[in-house]
C-alpha cells in the first residue's frame, strides 16, 4: 500500500513510467517478441530460401532444374510423401486404439499401455533401427531363432522404426482429447439404444478430430524430417531428410541442400495451413469445470478384439526393442558375444554428453516456456494488427522440419550481425523455437478458456496492469507453462536433425553421441548411452512432477 | 502464490546453468575437429594431454562433414586444428587459403610425401581399404575367400556385398578412384558397374561395412582398415583381406586454422603430432604412420601390396567423379524409376 502512495504522486518519474507500462504493455511485448520470431524463426527460413537460388554467379534457378532433371530427387520426394503419410495413417490408427484403451479401457491395463505408450519418447528415435537391426537383421536374434527370411533394410523396417519412434506423440494428442470430452456425451448415447460402435464413429472421434488431426501433422512432419532411422535402414531407397544431411556433410552442397529444404518443407506448410483451415472455429470443449468422475464402461467384445489386435503387437515390439537396447547395454556386443561386462555402462564419454544434453534442454526448455506463454498472452489478448500473424509463425514449428532449420540456422548465424556459431546459444535458441508452438498453444486454450472479464474484474478493482498479470494470468497460464517446457525439454534431448549441424567441438550432445556411435557399430556404447538418458530423462520428469506436487500446482501432461 | 515457489526453483537452476555455460575451464586448451575413428579421436585427444597438458576438446564429424564446415564457417572457424581429414579436403582448402602456414620443427625428417611444401598440412599416417569377410558365414554357406578383385563380381554374391558409398565417405572415393587406376578409367567403371549387381546397398559411412560384415548381416563388404583390429580384438567373427590386385592408400592430415586464437598452443600440438610416440601411437592403432621405424599393428612389418596411384589426379577429378558414380549407381533406382524419369527428361527436351 505504501507503495501505491508514492506511485500515486503525480511528480514522480516513476509514475509516469508505470502509466506508460500499464497501457502498452501489451504492445510492448508483441513488438519484442515480433522480433524474436523474425529474427530466430523466419530469419533463417529466408536464408535457406535464399541460398536454393543464390549460386556462386547471383540468382539462378538452375538448382532447381537439376532437381526436376533427375529422377533420383523424384522418387526421394515420393518415398518421402509415402513414408509420412503411410506412417501417419498408421500411428493415427494405432494411436487412437492405444489412447482409447487407456481412456475408456479397463482401469488395471490403462497405466501400463500408458508407459508403453509413452517409453519411446525417452529414447531418441532412431535408437529404434539400431534395436531392429538387432532383432531381425538378417543375422537378428529373431530371424536366426525362427529361420526367417525377413529384410528389415526395407520399407517394412523404415516404417516401423519411424512408427514406433513416434507413436507417443500421436498418442498424446489422441489422449488429451479423448480424456476431455464429457462422458456423459456418450453415456446418454448409450442409454439411448446407440452401440458403441456407433458412438464412436457418431461423437467420439467427431469430437476428438482436433486431436487426431494434430496427431498426423506432427507425426507426418517429424516422420518425413527425421533421417535417422532411414538413414540407417534404408538400403537403396532415397528419402529427402537423410538426402539434405547428406547433401551438405557428404558433398559440401549448400544450394542443393536448400532446394531439398525447401521442397521438404512445401507439403508440411500444405497440411499445416490445411490442417489450420480445418480446425478453424472447431475447438470442442465439453466439459465445463471439472470432468466427472465415471465407472469405466466395459468395451464391447467386438471393439476389444480389434484393440487389442492392433494394441498387442505394438506393445510386443516397444518392449522387445527396449529390451535389446538395455541387454545391449550390459553384454559385450550384443547378439554375437554375449557375455556380461560393464564397459559400456563405466564408459565416461557418454556422461558428459548427457550432461551437455540435459544443461542444455533445461534452458532451451525454460527460455521455450517463457517466450511461448508471453506470446500466447500476447497474441489473446493484445489488440493490434497482425495477431493472426503472428500465431501462424509461432505455431509453424509444428510444421518444420528440423533439418531445414538446422540448415537455416547455420546459414544465417555464422556471420555479424547475429554471430551465434560456435556457442551454446545457437543450440538453445534453436531449440527453444523449433519447438515452441506446443507452449503458445497450451498457452492459448487456456486462455480460451478463461473469460477476459476476470482480468477486468481486477483492473476495475484498482489492480493495474502488471498486478493483474502477476497475480491473475500467470498463474492461470502456470500450466501452460509446464506443457511448453516439458515437450521442448523431452524433444531437445531427443532431437537429432537440427542440432547435428550446430553442435561445437567439446559440446557432444547425447543424441548426437549415440547416433555417431550406433553409425560406427558401437551398439554397446550406443545402448549404454541411451539407457543413460533414459534414467536421467526418467529422474528429471519425475523430480518435475514432485516440484509442481510439491507446490500445489497440477502439472498438466501434454 | 505456489507457482512462485516453482518458479523461483526454475530461475534458479538457470541462473546455475548460466554462470556454468560462461565460466571457462582452467588449463590450456585448443579445439579440434576429428576426422579418425570415434575410439582414436579420444585415444590421440587423451595422448596430447598426457603430454603437453593441452585438452583436446574435439568433436568426431566425418571428413565431409569436415569440409563442410570449414566451408561455412569461413573465415571465422569455431575450431583451432583438424586432426584427419583427406588430401582433396587438405588440399583444396590450403587453396582457399583456410589454413595457417607452419613449418613445423617437430616433423623434421619425414618423408616430404607426409608434407605440403608450404607447411598449410601435415600426414599423420596413411589408412586403406580392405577386403572384409564374416569368418562364421562363409563357413556357414561354404564359400571361400575371394582372393581378387574379380571374384567378387561371381553371381553367388548377389546382394551379400557392402560398400560405402562416394557421396558421403572419403573412404569410398578412395575405393572409387583405386578401382579407376588400377583398371583405367574404362574397364574401372565398367568393374564397378558388374560389381554393383552384386552389391546389396551403399553405406553412409566407410567404417560401416566392417561393423555390418562382422555382425554377419552380409557376408562380404570394402571399407576402411581403420575400426578392422579392434573389432576383431572385441571378438567379430571378421578377417581381413589385401586381394592380389593390392589396396588403395590415403592419407590422414592435420592442419591448424587460420585465425585461431591459440596459435601458439596449436604450433606445440603440430609439433608434437611429427613426433616418434605419435608414430608409434598412430602405428598400434592400425595405421600406417610416416616415422621410419614405426610399425602398423594391423599390417605388421611387411607392408601390403599398393595400388599405384595417383593422388593429384584424384583430388582434382573428385567432383566429377562423385557425379558420375551418382549418375551411374544413386541416381538409377529402378527400371520404372528411369522409365519415368526419361518420360520427363523428354517432356522437358520437347518443351525447349
Amino acid at each position: 500500500m505504501a507503495e501505491a502512495a508514492i506511485g500515486n504522486t503525480p511528480w514522480s518519474m516513476w509514475y509516469k513510467i508505470r502509466i506508460f507500462i500499464n497501457t502498452h504493455l501489451v504492445n510492448i511485448f508483441a513488438g519484442g517478441l515480433f522480433v524474436l520470431l523474425a529474427i530466430f524463426l523466419v530469419f533463417p527460413l529466408v536464408m535457406v530460401f535464399l541460398k536454393s537460388f543464390w549460386g556462386d554467379d547471383g540468382f539462378t534457378t538452375t538448382f532447381y532444374q537439376e532437381f526436376f532433371t533427375y529422377n533420383y530427387y523424384y522418387w526421394s520426394f515420393l518415398n518421402t510423401m509415402i513414408l509420412g503419410l503411410s506412417t501417419m495413417f498408421i500411428l493415427v490408427v494405432v494411436g487412437f486404439c492405444f489412447a482409447y484403451m487407456t481412456t475408456r479401457g479397463p482401469m488395471w491395463l490403462r497405466t501400463p499401455l500408458k508407459i508403453c505408450a509413452l517409453m519411446p519418447l525417452c529414447a531418441p528415435p532412431y535408437i529404434f533401427s539400431i534395436s531392429l537391426i538387432t532383432l531381425f537383421g538378417r543375422n537378428g536374434m529373431i530371424n536366426n531363432f525362427f529361420g526367417l527370411d525377413f529384410n528389415i533394410y526395407s520399407w517394412t523396417g523404415v516404417i516401423a522404426a519411424q512408427a514406433l519412434a513416434f507413436l507417443p506423440l500421436s498418442f498424446m494428442m489422441i489422449e488429451n482429447v479423448l480424456n476431455s470430452q464429457n462422458p456423459s456425451l456418450e453415456e446418454s448415447a448409450s442409454d439411448m439404444g446407440a452401440s458403441e460402435m456407433q458412438i464412436i464413429r457418431s461423437i467420439t472421434i467427431p469430437l476428438a478430430s482436433p486431436g487426431i488431426l494434430k496427431a498426423a501433422l506432427l507425426v507426418f512432419v517429424m516422420t518425413i524430417a527425421e533421417f535417422g532411422n532411414p538413414a540407417i535402414l534404408g538400403g537403396r531407397i532415397p528419402f529427402l531428410a537423410p538426402d539434405t544431411y547428406l547433401m551438405i556433410t557428404g558433398e559440401g552442397d549448400f544450394n542443393m541442400a536448400s532446394v531439398l529444404s525447401v521442397v521438404l518443407m512445401v507439403p508440411c506448410l500444405i497440411i499445416f495451413v490445411l490442417h489450420n483451415y480445418i480446425l478453424k472455429g472447431k475447438g470442442y470443449t465439453t466439459i465445463v469445470g471439472k470432468p466427472t468422475a465415471v465407472d469405466p464402461k466395459e468395451i464391447t467384445p467386438v471393439i476389444k478384439t480389434f484393440l487389442l489386435a492392433v494394441i498387442t503387437p505394438v506393445v510386443i515390439m516397444v518392449v522387445l526393442c527396449f529390451a535389446v537396447i538395455f541387454i545391449g547395454a550390459f553384454v559385450k556386443i550384443v547378439g554375437v558375444d554375449n557375455t556380461f561386462v560393464w564397459d559400456h555402462m563405466l564408459n565416461m564419454q557418454s556422461n558428459e554428453a548427457i550432461y551437455n544434453s540435459v544443461k542444455l534442454s533445461l534452458m532451451a526448455g525454460l527460455f521455450g516456456a517463457i517466450v511461448g506463454t508471453l506470446l500466447a498472452y500476447v497474441i489473446m489478448r493484445g489488440k493490434f494488427k497482425g495477431r493472426h500473424v503472428m500465431e501462424m509463425m509461432a505455431l509453424s514449428g509444428f510444421a518444420l522440419p528440423g533439418t531445414v532449420i538446422g540448415v537455416g540456422y547455420i546459414m544465417a548465424f555464422n556471420k555479424p550481425p547475429f554471430l551465434l556459431a560456435g556457442t551454446i546459444w545457437i543450440l538453445i535458441l534453436n531449440c527453444a523455437f523449433r519447438f515452441l508452438a506446443v507452449g503458445v498453444e497450451a498457452g492459448i486454450s487456456k486462455l480460451h478458456q478463461i473469460s477476459i472479464e476476470i482480468e477486468e474484474a481486477s483492473a476495475d478493482l484498482g489492480a493495474d496492469f502488471i498486478t493483474v498479470f502477476i497475480k491473475v494470468i500467470l498463474p492461470i497460464m502456470f500450466s501452460a507453462f509446464v506443457a511448453g517446457f516439458i515437450y521442448t525439454f523431452m524433444t531437445t534431448m531427443m532431437s537429432l536433425s537440427s542440432v547435428i549441424f550446430l553442435v561445437t567441438p567439446g559440446f557432444d550432445l547425447a543424441a548426437v553421441y549415440i547416433y555417431l556411435t550406433a553409425q560406427l557399430g558401437e551398439l554397446g556404447l550406443a545402448s549404454a548411452a541411451t539407457v543413460k538418458m533414459i534414467f536421467i530423462v526418467l529422474v528429471c520428469l519425475a523430480s518435475l512432477k514432485l516440484l509442481a506436487k510439491k507446490t500445489g500446482l497440477k502439472s498438466e501432461k501434454k | 502464490m505456489k507457482c512462485k515457489v516453482f518458479s523461483t526453483g526454475l530461475i534458479a537452476v538457470l541462473l546455475t546453468l548460466t554462470t556454468s555455460i560462461t565460466t571457462v575451464s582452467a588449463g590450456d586448451s585448443i579445439s579440434a575437429y576429428m576426422g579418425f575413428s570415434r575410439e582414436v579421436n579420444e585415444a590421440l585427444a587423451k595422448q596430447i594431454q598426457d603430454k603437453l597438458g593441452i585438452e583436446v576438446k574435439n568433436i568426431t564429424l566425418s571428413w565431409g562433414e569436415i569440409w563442410a564446415r570449414l566451408q561455412t564457417e569461413s573465415p571465422r572457424f569455431n575450431a583451432d586444428m583438424v586432426l584427419s581429414f583427406g588430401a582433396s579436403e587438405a588440399i583444396n582448402g590450403a587453396k582457399k587459403g583456410y589454413y595457417e602456414k607452419y613449418q613445423s620443427p617437430g616433423w623434421d625428417g619425414i618423408d616430404e610425401a607426409f608434407k605440403s611444401k608450404d607447411g598449410s598440412y601435415y600426414a599423420l599416417g596413411t589408412f586403406s581399404f580392405l577386403l572384409l569377410s564374416n569368418k562364421d558365414k562363409l563357413a556357414e554357406m561354404g564359400y571361400d575367400v575371394p582372393k581378387s578383385y574379380q571374384e567378387l563380381l561371381d553371381p553367388k554374391w548377389k546382394g551379400q556385398i557392402v560398400i560405402p558409398s562416394p557421396r558421403t565417405s572419403g573412404t569410398a572415393y578412395m575405393i572409387n578412384y583405386s578401382f579407376l587406376q588400377l583398371y583405367g578409367e574404362k574397364a574401372g567403371w565398367e568393374y564397378l558397374e558388374k560389381l554393383d549387381e552384386n552389391v546389396a546397398f551403399y553405406t553412409k559411412s566407410g567404417n560401416a561395412p566392417t561393423e555390418l560384415v562382422g555382425r554377419g548381416e552380409y557376408l562380404l563388404g570394402i571399407g576402411a582398415d581403420e575400426n578392422v583390429l579392434k573389432r576383431i580384438k572385441d571378438g567379430y567373427p571378421l578377417q581381413w583381406t589385401v586381394p592380389v590386385e593390392g589396396i588403395g592408400y590415403e592419407g590422414n592430415y592435420c592442419t591448424i586454422l587460420k585465425g585461431t586464437k591459440k596459435l601458439e598452443l596449436a604450433k606445440k600440438v603440430m609439433d608434437y603430432l611429427g613426433s616418434e610416440e605419435i608414430s608409434k601411437f598412430l602405428g598400434s592403432m592400425g595405421y600406417i604412420p610416416p616415422r621410419a621405424g614405426s610399425v602398423s599393428a594391423l599390417y605388421g612389418e611387411v607392408q601390403p601390396t599398393f595400388i599405384k596411384l595417383d593422388h593429384a589426379w584424384a583430388v582434382k577429378n573428385k567432383r566429377t567423379i562423385v557425379k558420375q558414380w551418382k549418375s551411374k549407381f544413386l541416381m538409377k533406382e529402378t527400371a520404372k524409376a528411369k522409365k519415368v524419369g526419361d518420360e520427363k527428361e523428354k517432356k522437358a527436351a520437347a518443351k525447349q
